[in-house]
C-alpha cells in the first residue's frame, strides 16, 4: 500500500472567490507542519469545489526523521580536570538526562564547551496528524468566517464532514463537533448518500459521483463544453475576465444549457445585454462577427434537461424585460432636459445638488480646458454638461445590475438621440479610470472632465468632512486622486493644481477656508509621493521634489526622474547635494533680503555671486523647456565657488551689514536650487 | 401536441400557492418547528417579525416557521411587471441551534412539494445577508434553482448589533417566485392561489393601487413627521420596559422610511442617516430585551 495522505474537509457551499486563496493557505499549513517535523513527502496536490477543500500528499514517512538537539553546556575548561569530568560537568549530564560519557565537546563561537546530544521523541505521522490538524484547519485563510455550532469553530462556512486517512487508515481527528471518517459525498443533486474513499480512489470515486475535484480540469472541461455548445449555433463565447474561474467554483461537474432570448432585447446597448447575462446570472455571452446573438450559456452544476433550460431563459426574460423598460420609459426624456432633474438629487450633506455639481464640472473643465492644448471647448463643456445625467435615468437610479454601467448609459441615450459621437465619448470616459487596471479615457476632452470630476469629489468631500483615515476611504477619494496624477502625466497636461484647487474652492463659496485648503494640499501631495514611490522614486527625493513642485504634477514627476538619474553618480550626486547643504545650514532657515553688489568686499564671493547669475538664464531656460537634467548640471558649475566662499571667508562677520548681506547671497544660491526640489530633505547613505 | 400540453397542464393545475404553503406548514411542523403567525404592522422582511428578531436573541432553542406579507414600497411596478411587487409573501424558518443536516433538511422541504431536485439545477451561491436597519447580518447564500432565486439561506451572527450564541440559520422561501416555477406559469398575474383564484384575482388592483400611493400620492410632509413621532414613542416606550410596543414603533419608523424612499423624498445622504437611525432604535430594542428576559 502507498503511503499517502488524503485529507478533505467537507462543507456547505464556500464562495466561489474563497476558494483557490483558501487551498493555497492549506498547502502551505501542511508544508510548513512538515518541514517544522522533519517528515518527508514527495509531493502535494491541492483539490477544491464548493463543497470540499482537499490535498493528497504522496509517498509520506511514517514517521519523523531522527532529530537531535544540541545543549549548549559549561565551558570544557570547566568540565573536565585532568582529563576528568568535574561536579559541573556530572550535574550538567544529570540535568539533561544523559550518561556523562555521552557529553561531547564542541567548538563554539570560538571556546570550547560541552555539549549535550539529545535525541527528540520521535512522532509518528499518524500522530502529528492528530495533533496539529485541527489548528491547521483553523488557520486557513479566508475574507470572512463565520460561526455556526457550539464550539464556536470559525470557518467560511459549516464544516459537515472531514476525511483524514493514511494509506486505508483513518487518523481519528475532531473538530467543530465533526470526526474524522473515510467517507465523502458526491455531487448533492444527481449521486446520493456517503462514498467510502481512499487516497488511492478519491479523484476517480468523485469523478463516477459527478465531482471534479481539480479545479483546473474542472475549469478546462467547463470551457471546452461552452465553446462547442457555442459552436452549434455558430457563434464564439464571450469569455469576460474572471468569468470561467469563478463559474468553475460555482459548481462540482460542469454541465451546460444553450438558452435562447428574443431578439427584441438586441436592440438594447450591448453592455446592458451583457450585464443582465453576466452580473447576477454569470452566464456566457455568445457573438458573432463580434455581433451578440440572442443566447446564452450557463454552466450548471445538474444534467441538463428542457425544464433547466426554461427556468433559465425565463430569468433571464425577466432581467430583459426590466432593462427594455427601462430603456424605453428613460428615452421618452432626452437628454438634454435631464439636467434641470438632476437638481432633484442631492449629492453630499451641505454641498448643494447633482446640478449644481455640474455647474462646477462645466466651470473647472473649461478652466482646465484653457490651460492645455489641443481642446475642442464646445465638445469639453457639451460633455461636462451632460456627464451625469444619467443618474437620473431609471436604468442607473433603479437597475441594480445596470448601476455600474453609468456613463456607458448616458453616451448610449446621448447616441441613440444624436448627439455628437465625441460629447457622448466625453460622457462615457470621463469616470475612467474607475482603479488602477482600468484604461484611462480615449480623448482629451473626457481626460480633462475626468479631471474636474475627481477634483471637485475631493474638494468637495473634506468640505463636508468625509476625509480619508487610515483604511477607511468610503468616497474613494485616494482612488480618485491616484487617477488624476496618471491622467495628467499620460496627457503631459500640466497646470497650477494649487490655482485649481483654489478656483475650486471659491465655486463652493469657501475660498477663505485656508484650513480645508491646507488639508487638501496635504492630502494631494500625500497621493503624489505614493505615486513617484510607485514609479521607483526615493522616499527622500520623492519628499525633496514635492515641497517644491508639487504644484505641477508633470513637473513633480520629470524632476524626480532626473534626480534619480543624476543620483545614479553617486559621487557627483553627494557634491551637489552637500554643496547645498551646507549653504542651508547657515541660513537656519532666515530669509534675508537682496543682495548688495557694492558690499561684496571678499574675491571668493563675488565669484560665487557671479557665477550664480551667469548660470540662472540658463537655468530657467532649461527649466522652461523641462529639461530637468541639463538644469540641476548647472548647479554643480558653482559647487566649487560654495566650497571657496566657505573655505576662506567668514559668513557670520563681526560687521553686521557684510554678515547679512553674505547670507543674503547664500540665499540667492539655495533659490536657484530651489528651483528644482528641497535639497534639505535628500539623504545621503 | 396540443393534447400533451394540455395534460402537463392539467398535472400541474393541483400546484398552487396555497398548496405551497400550506406543504410548507405542515413538512416544518412536523419537522418540530412552532408554526407562527405574521406581523401586524408593516414589515420589509419576516426577519421583522418578533419570532425572528427578539427569538434569535438568547440562549434557548428556537423552531419556528411563519408566513409573512412583506412590503417593499420601492419594489412595485404598478403591477406591469410580473417579476417585481411592492408585497409579496416569505415563508420564514428560524432554527436554533442549528441542526447538523440543515442544508438536507431544507432540499428536503423541496421535495415535499413535489419538486425532484434531481431534475433542477439547485445551487448555494453565496450572499451575504445585511439589514442595515436591523442592524443584522449573517453569512450564507441565495439558493439558486435553475438560475433563479428562490431562498435566502443565512446563519445570523448579529441582529440588533448584538452577537448571537448560539447561531440561528434562518431560511426566507420567496413563495410567489417557488409557485410560478413549479405551476409553470410565466407570470405572477396568471399564478394560480387556489384551485379557483389566481394571484391576480386576489392582489393586482390592491397592488397597482399601493403603487399610485407609495409612488405617487403618500404625503411626504405628513410621513416625514410621523417617523420622527415613532421614533419618539419607540425609544419612550422601550425606556419604560414596554419593550413590545417600543418594538411595533421601530417597525412602523422602519415602514414610514420605506415609504419616503420610494416616494424619493430622501437623498442618498438623508437616506443613510434614516437607515442610522433606525439601526439604532433596533440595537435599543435589543439590549432591552436582553437586560429583561435572559
Amino acid at each position: 500500500m502507498d503511503r499517502n495522505v488524503l485529507i478533505e474537509i467537507g462543507t456547505e457551499e464556500i464562495p466561489a472567490g474563497y476558494l483557490e486563496p483558501a487551498a493555497r493557505s492549506f498547502e502551505k499549513g501542511l508544508r510548513d507542519l512538515f518541514s517544522s517535523n522533519k517528515i518527508p513527502y514527495s509531493k502535494i496536490s491541492i483539490f477544491y469545489t464548493p463543497r470540499r477543500l482537499a490535498v493528497i500528499v504522496e509517498n509520506i514517512a511514517e514517521k519523523q526523521e531522527r532529530v537531535v538537539n544540541k545543549i549548549k553546556g559549561p565551558p570544557a575548561a570547566l568540565a573536565y580536570k585532568d582529563g576528568k569530568p568535574t561536579k559541573m560537568a556530572k550535574g550538567f549530564a544529570s540535568s539533561k538526562g544523559i550518561a556523562i560519557d555521552s557529553l561531547i565537546i564542541e567548538k563554539i563561537d570560538g571556546n570550547e564547551y560541552v555539549v549535550a546530544e539529545i535525541e527528540q521523541e520521535i512522532k509518528s505521522t499518524t500522530e502529528i496528524f492528530k495533533e496539529n490538524l485541527p489548528s491547521i484547519i483553523k488557520s486557513i485563510e479566508f475574507p470572512k468566517k463565520m460561526r455556526w455550532e457550539k464550539t464556536d469553530f470559525l470557518f467560511a462556512r459549516p464544516i459537515r464532514w472531514i476525511i483524514a486517512m493514511l494509506g486505508n487508515k483513518v487518523i481519528p481527528v475532531c473538530l467543530a463537533g465533526v470526526e474524522s471518517s473515510n467517507t465523502t459525498r458526491g455531487n448533492r443533486l444527481i449521486s446520493k448518500g456517503k462514498i467510502k474513499v481512499n487516497p488511492s480512489n478519491y479523484k476517480k470515486k468523485l469523478k463516477d459521483s459527478f465531482v471534479m475535484a481539480d479545479q483546473k480540469e474542472r475549469r478546462n472541461f467547463l470551457k471546452s463544453l461552452i465553446e462547442k455548445e457555442a459552436g452549434k449555433i455558430k457563434g464564439v463565447p464571450y469569455f469576460s475576465p474572471g468569468l470561467i474561474d469563478e463559474v468553475s467554483n460555482l459548481i462540482e461537474y460542469p454541465f451546460v444549457i444553450l438558452g435562447s432570448f428574443d431578439k427584441k432585447f438586441l436592440t438594447l446597448p450591448d453592455k446592458v445585454v451583457i450585464s443582465a447575462m453576466e452580473t447576477h446570472q454569470r452566464y456566457f455571452s455568445v457573438k458573432k462577427n463580434s455581433k451578440l446573438m440572442p443566447y446564452f450559456i450557463s454552466g450548471i452544476n445538474n444534467k441538463p434537461n428542457k425544464e433547466i433550460i426554461k427556468g433559465n431563459e425565463k430569468v433571464l426574460t425577466a432581467r430583459l424585460e426590466d432593462a427594455k423598460f427601462y430603456w424605453e420609459v428613460d428615452r421618452k426624456v432626452p437628454i438634454k432636459e435631464r439636467l434641470s432633474k438632476l437638481s432633484g438629487i442631492k449629492w453630499h450633506k451641505n454641498l448643494g445638488n447633482l446640478f449644481e455639481r455640474t455647474q462646477r464640472l462645466i466651470e473647472l473643465s473649461e478652466w482646465i480646458g484653457e490651460r492645455v492644448d489641443n481642446i475642442n471647448l464646445s465638445v469639453l463643456k457639451e460633455g461636462a454638461k451632460l456627464s451625469k445625467v444619467d443618474l437620473t435615468t431609471l436604468m442607473i437610479r433603479d437597475g441594480k445590475e445596470f448601476t455600474s454601467l453609468e456613463g456607458y448609459i448616458g453616451s448610449e441615450y446621448g447616441r441613440a438621440e444624436g448627439l455628437s459621437g465625441d460629447v457622448c465619448k466625453v460622457i462615457e470616459d470621463h469616470y475612467k479610470p474607475r482603479n488602477v487596471e482600468d484604461e484611462l479615457p480615449s480623448l482629451r476632452e473626457a481626460a480633462v472632465v475626468s479631471l474636474a470630476d475627481r477634483i471637485d469629489l475631493i474638494v468637495g468631500s473634506f468640505l463636508a468632512g468625509e476625509k480619508p483615515t487610515g483604511s477607511r476611504d468610503p468616497f474613494g477619494l485616494r482612488q480618485a486622486m491616484n487617477g488624476f496624477i496618471r491622467i495628467l502625466l499620460e496627457f503631459n497636461f500640466s497646470f497650477s493644481l494649487d490655482e485649481l484647487l483654489k478656483k475650486n474652492l471659491q465655486l463652493f463659496s469657501s475660498i477663505k477656508n485656508t484650513e480645508i485648503f491646507e488639508e487638501i494640499k496635504r492630502f494631494i501631495i500625500e497621493r503624489e509621493e505614493a505615486s513617484l514611490q510607485n514609479k521607483g522614486v526615493r522616499y527622500d527625493i520623492a519628499k525633496a521634489v514635492l515641497s517644491e513642485k508639487w504644484n505641477v504634477i508633470l513637473d513633480s514627476y520629470l524632476v524626480a526622474k532626473a534626480m534619480m538619474k543624476i543620483r545614479e553618480d553617486e559621487v557627483e550626486f553627494e557634491k551637489l547635494v552637500i554643496g547645498q547643504k551646507r549653504v542651508s545650514n547657515i541660513l537656519e532657515g532666515k530669509t534675508p533680503g537682496k543682495v548688495n553688489k557694492s558690499l561684496l568686499k571678499e574675491k571668493e564671493e563675488k565669484d560665487l555671486f557671479n557665477k550664480a547669475k551667469d548660470i540662472e538664464p540658463a537655468l530657467k531656460k532649461f527649466i522652461g523647456k523641462r529639461e530637468y537634467i541639463k538644469g540641476i548640471n548647472q548647479l554643480k558649475r558653482i559647487r566649487p565657488y560654495i566650497d571657496n566662499l566657505f573655505d576662506n571667508v567668514l559668513v557670520m562677520d563681526k560687521d553686521e551689514k557684510l554678515k547679512n548681506n553674505r547670507l543674503a547671497l547664500l540665499y540667492y544660491v539655495r533659490s536657484l536650487f530651489h528651483l528644482f526640489c528641497d535639497f534639505e530633505e535628500i539623504i545621503i547613505d | 401536441m396540443r393534447k400533451i400540453s394540455y395534460i402537463i397542464q392539467m398535472k400541474k393545475v393541483n400546484i398552487n400557492f396555497q398548496t405551497i404553503y400550506l406543504k410548507l406548514q405542515e413538512f416544518w411542523a412536523k419537522k418540530g418547528c412552532t408554526v407562527g403567525l405574521p406581523y401586524t404592522s408593516e414589515v420589509g422582511a419576516g426577519t421583522f417579525n418578533p419570532l425572528t428578531f427578539f427569538g434569535a436573541l438568547g440562549k434557548e432553542p428556537l423552531n419556528v416557521a411563519y408566513i409573512e406579507t412583506s412590503k417593499r414600497p420601492k419594489d412595485g411596478r404598478y403591477a406591469e411587471n410580473p417579476n417585481r411587487m411592492q408585497q409579496f409573501q416569505q415563508y420564514q424558518v428560524i432554527l436554533k441551534p442549528v441542526p447538523y443536516d440543515v442544508q438536507d433538511q431544507y432540499l428536503k422541504s423541496l421535495e415535499y412539494l413535489s419538486l425532484d431536485i434531481s431534475k433542477h439545477d439547485i445551487r448555494f451561491v453565496e450572499d451575504d445577508w445585511e439589514s442595515p436597519t436591523l442592524g443584522a447580518w449573517g453569512l450564507g447564500w441565495e439558493v439558486w434553482m435553475d438560475g433563479q432565486e428562490i431562498t435566502q439561506f443565512t446563519y445570523f451572527q448579529q441582529v440588533g448589533g448584538i452577537n448571537l450564541d448560539p447561531i440561528s440559520a434562518e431560511l426566507t422561501y420567496g413563495l410567489e417566485r417557488i409557485a410560478i416555477l413549479l405551476s409553470g406559469v410565466n407570470s405572477v398575474f396568471d399564478l394560480p392561489w387556489s384551485p379557483k383564484k389566481t394571484w391576480a384575482d386576489l392582489n393586482k388592483e390592491q397592488e397597482y393601487q399601493f403603487c399610485v400611493y407609495n409612488f405617487d400620492e403618500a404625503n411626504i410632509n405628513s410621513l416625514s413627521k410621523y417617523f420622527e413621532e415613532c421614533k419618539e414613542e419607540a425609544k419612550r416606550l422601550i425606556n419604560i420596559n414596554l419593550l413590545y410596543p417600543g418594538y411595533d414603533f421601530v417597525i412602523k419608523a422602519s415602514h414610514t422610511f420605506n415609504l419616503l424612499d420610494a416616494r424619493g423624498a430622501l437623498s442618498v445622504e438623508q437616506r443613510n442617516n434614516y437607515i442610522l437611525e433606525i439601526r439604532k432604535l433596533a440595537n435599543i430594542a435589543a439590549k432591552k430585551w436582553i437586560e429583561m428576559y435572559s
